[in-house]
């Protein structure tokens, strides 16, 4: 796997449209987040009810109202997050930002836009994510929809340091471990 | 003295005899006189004070020297003159001694020799070795104005040319940049984003290839991000 990491390239890409593996990879983090955290809350909610309340409520016997909640839930896990950083916590993790598509910061709205029309991706055997490959833009349904778009956005200038500084003397990247750059032609 | 044909009488004929021969025997007379007392009287005169006390300055000003000139064939005169042996008998220096080099340089065109002088040849002809073994470096960097020089280098383009990725390597800074940023997750987070990346271009390129594609070609980027150039984790700025 360590074949396709390069700092080098990954700095010269910040900012470029993000691929489908790693918004895939984000969203898959996302989703198990979301869903362990759901779950966790649904949990403690139960667990509330029956405790302090003394009501014997099982989520799983009432799906309507789960599946509002979980609605609400996903809703508020994803368009919060981008509103305040253009960023969940799977894009986060992968280095991602969301983004308006000529490159300005997301605004509360687009984000609230993005995330509601995010399912309509899903119909037609997820027609709307396969955009991501064949759109030059990389933009989903959802991104086409919002005006939006997906950029790779991380300290990649950092990351690199800290890739060069474990590194053993003379096993960075390719280039040789001469102080001076030869002259550019 | 002649005696040619005539038609006067006896008397006259005998007179012009007499002068005649008194006039040679004068003319002989002179010449014997010339003859012995010319060497002496030569010997007698004193030609330095003769010529001392000739005025040669005003014998000089009467002489149209661009009339001689002017009847000399100069070339000719030079093309006599041995001018190596000429040079081998001047004291150059001593007659470097002697001239006003300013005036001679005030009179002197110094752009019209340029434009006859072969630069290269001259060059070619210099010894720099040699010139600058003869060079104090030292008195010039003293006269040079550093902060001048500094101004005139573009410290960004000398930045370009050296490599961070080199310098970090070799030097504890380093060690200093993984200590103090980062972490085991810090680590896993690198290396899991540029995977990530090197797969997303890999899946890139198979689908360029299968949409008749240039596969090589990068991901672009929203206009305001790529045309900063400015990677970095704030990559968004409005």
């Amino acid at each position: 796997m360590t074949q396709f990491a390069a700092p080098g390239r990954d700095l010269e890409l910040q900012g470029h449209y993000a691929g489908a593996v790693t918004r895939l990879v984000a969203y898959v983090i996302d989703s198990v987040t979301l869903s362990f955290l759901f779950a966790v809350g649904a949990t403690v909610f139960e667990f509330l009810l029956a405790d302090v309340l003394g009501i014997d409520f099982d989520v799983a016997d009432h799906p309507v109202a789960a599946t509002v909640a979980l609605a609400v839930w996903s809703f508020l896990y994803f368009a919060v997050p981008l509103a305040a950083s253009g960023r969940t916590f799977g894009s986060a993790v992968l280095g991602l930002r969301v983004v308006r598509s000529d490159g300005s910061e997301l605004d509360p709205g687009h984000a609230a836009i993005r995330v509601l029309v995010f399912p309509l991706s899903f119909l037609f055997f997820g027609l709307g994510f396969l955009l991501i490959l064949v759109n030059r833009e990389h933009r989903a349904l959802q991104d086409l929809i919002a005006d939006t778009a997906v950029v790779y956005a991380w300290d990649a200038r950092a990351a690199r340091l800290r890739i060069l500084a474990r590194a053993p003397v003379g096993g960075g990247e390719p280039g040789g471990t001469s102080a001076v750059r030869s002259a550019p032609s | 003295m002649d005696d040619g044909p005539g038609e006067a009488g006896p008397s006259r004929r005998s007179r012009r005899g007499l002068i005649g021969s008194v006039l040679d025997g004068a003319g002989g007379i002179v010449r014997s006189v010339a003859s012995d007392v010319a060497p002496s009287v030569v010997d007698a005169v004193d030609v330095n004070e003769v010529v001392g006390r000739v005025d040669i300055e005003s014998v000089v000003d009467r002489i149209d020297l661009d009339e001689v000139l002017s009847r000399v064939d100069v070339q000719a005169l030079i093309d006599r003159i041995d001018l190596d042996e000429l040079l081998a008998r001047v004291d150059l220096n001593q007659v470097l001694e002697r001239v006003d080099v300013d005036v001679l340089i005030a009179r002197v065109d110094v752009n019209r020799v340029l434009e006859r002088v072969d630069v290269d040849v001259l060059i070619a002809r210099v010894d720099v070795n040699q010139v600058l073994e003869r060079v104090d470096v030292d008195a010039v960097v003293r006269r040079v104005d550093l902060d001048e020089l500094m101004r005139g280098v573009d410290v960004d383009q000398v930045l370009q040319r050296v490599n961070v990725d080199a310098l970090i390597a070799r030097t504890e800074l380093g060690s200093v940049v993984a200590r103090s940023t980062a972490g085991v997750i810090g680590g896993a987070l690198d290396l899991l984003r540029s995977v990530g990346v090197g797969l997303d271009l890999f899946v890139q390129r198979w689908v360029n290839r299968l949409l008749r594609r240039d596969p090589s070609a990068p991901p672009g980027g929203p206009r305001l991000l790529v045309a900063s150039a400015s990677p970095a984790s704030e990559a968004v700025t409005p």
